[in-house]
């Protein structure tokens, strides 16, 4: 990445604001380690971000406060990384951690073929059912707006994780690994991401998480 | 900004253990390493790897080709570290993408990086914002700095919107804060 770029991009803010899938992260911390100009702002907005943590919690207003959930999210690439196993990881950050379980995914958007020869997530008939630890295979209807696409979980309209995938990503089918899961109705929602980094709607699966 | 470069010459004092290069390499990338890891790690453990990012890249400065790369070096270590580290917890722990924060704890970095001037200096970008309604999208990123989407549609502002407003603050902060470091 060149400073040019960073700088066009809005990276800096675009980090400290958690919009940067890990890939883009990855490239855009190659650039700030070097380049004192970024190391300085990366780092001066990260000051802001936390003491205005504590600043905006200590004068708390009801008209200022966005509910919070029970949980905060957080992002451990770890995790990420060890739960999305992408077909074309290969080519990306290199890191593959996890050790895949030989075991048959549950397909969680059926899969249909159109006569483009590509593939579009359709609505499922019938609602799967999947346990902590199965993988979900999925695919991303491609988008021509969308610059990248995210995934998220939510069970219960509780978020439970997020995960960012690359238009490369996308071509391919998805396996999702899922880590804990509350029992009971979950949805898989897919998002397209524009290059402003504003997002709008692409598909909405649902699936049912059994009981361990 | 330091006036500095990463060059033959700064390899060449690490090296030679030069205290004050060492002393400046520790800030400079002590910083940036918290900044990476602040969303990786429980704070707790950010000092201990950052000390083994040290340890590693001081040990293994012969392999670096290029003196202008250190940053890039620095970080290869750290995500190497990071990668092992996660190696080992796919291993003992389930898969699970939300942490609860159950450990409470600060690293020695982020007292540092939080201190009166910064809080201060914060108290006065949101005081002195004229729109109010700007200063509580503000105050929402602070709180709450992980769902963007919830933000704009609270406030019915998109994501460039939300970057705008964040690059306008940390202009104004790092103005407010060099003034009251200065005092």
């Amino acid at each position: 990445m060149k400073h040019e770029d960073a700088i066009s991009n809005h990276s800096v803010e675009r980090y400290l604001l958690g919009e940067m899938l890990e890939d883009e992260q990855g490239i855009f911390e190659e650039h700030y380690f070097d380049c004192r100009i970024c190391a300085a702002d990366v780092t001066d907005g990260t000051r802001m971000m936390m003491a205005g943590r504590v600043v905006a919690a200590e004068d708390v207003q009801p008209s200022n406060v966005i509910p919070m959930r029970g949980s905060r999210f957080r992002w451990f690439p770890s995790a990420a990384a060890a739960s999305l196993i992408f077909g074309l990881l290969g080519g990306g950050a290199g890191y593959r951690l996890a050790q895949v379980r030989h075991e048959h995914p549950t397909e969680l958007v059926r899969v249909v073929r159109i006569d483009t020869g590509v593939f579009r997530a359709g609505t499922p008939g019938d609602v799967p059912t999947v346990r902590a630890g199965d993988e979900l295979r999925f695919d991303v209807e491609p988008d021509d707006n969308a610059l990248q696409y995210a995934a998220r979980i939510t069970c219960g309209g509780k978020l439970q994780s997020r995960h960012g995938i690359s238009r490369e990503m996308a071509a391919d089918a998805i396996s999702l690994r899922l880590g804990e899961l509350p029992a009971g109705r979950c949805e898989l929602v897919i998002e397209g991401v524009r290059e402003d980094g504003n997002r709008f709607a692409i598909t909405s699966s649902p699936f049912n998480v059994g009981e361990r | 900004m330091d006036l500095f470069a990463f060059d033959d010459l700064y390899v060449r004092r690490l090296k030679e253990h030069d205290r004050e290069t060492e002393d400046h390499f520790d800030k400079y990338f002590r910083s940036l390493l918290f900044v990476k890891l602040r969303k990786r790690l429980p704070a707790q453990d950010i000092d201990d790897m950052t000390q083994d990012v040290f340890a590693g890249v001081l040990a293994r400065l012969e392999e670096l080709r290029d003196s202008r790369k250190l940053g890039a070096f620095v970080l290869g270590f750290c995500n190497n570290l990071l990668l092992e580290r996660y190696r080992k917890e796919s291993r003992t722990e389930p898969l699970n993408e939300v942490h609860e924060e159950t450990i409470p704890g600060k690293s020695n970095t982020e007292a540092e990086l939080l201190n009166e001037e910064t809080a201060a200096s914060v108290r006065h970008v949101l005081s002195s914002m004229r729109d109010r309604r700007e200063a509580d999208i503000l105050r929402a990123i602070f709180l709450e700095d992980e769902d963007r989407d919830e933000i704009c549609r609270r406030f019915d502002v998109d994501a460039q919107y939300l970057r705008v407003l964040l690059h306008r603050a940390k202009k104004d902060f790092k103005a407010a804060y060099r003034r009251k470091s200065k005092r």
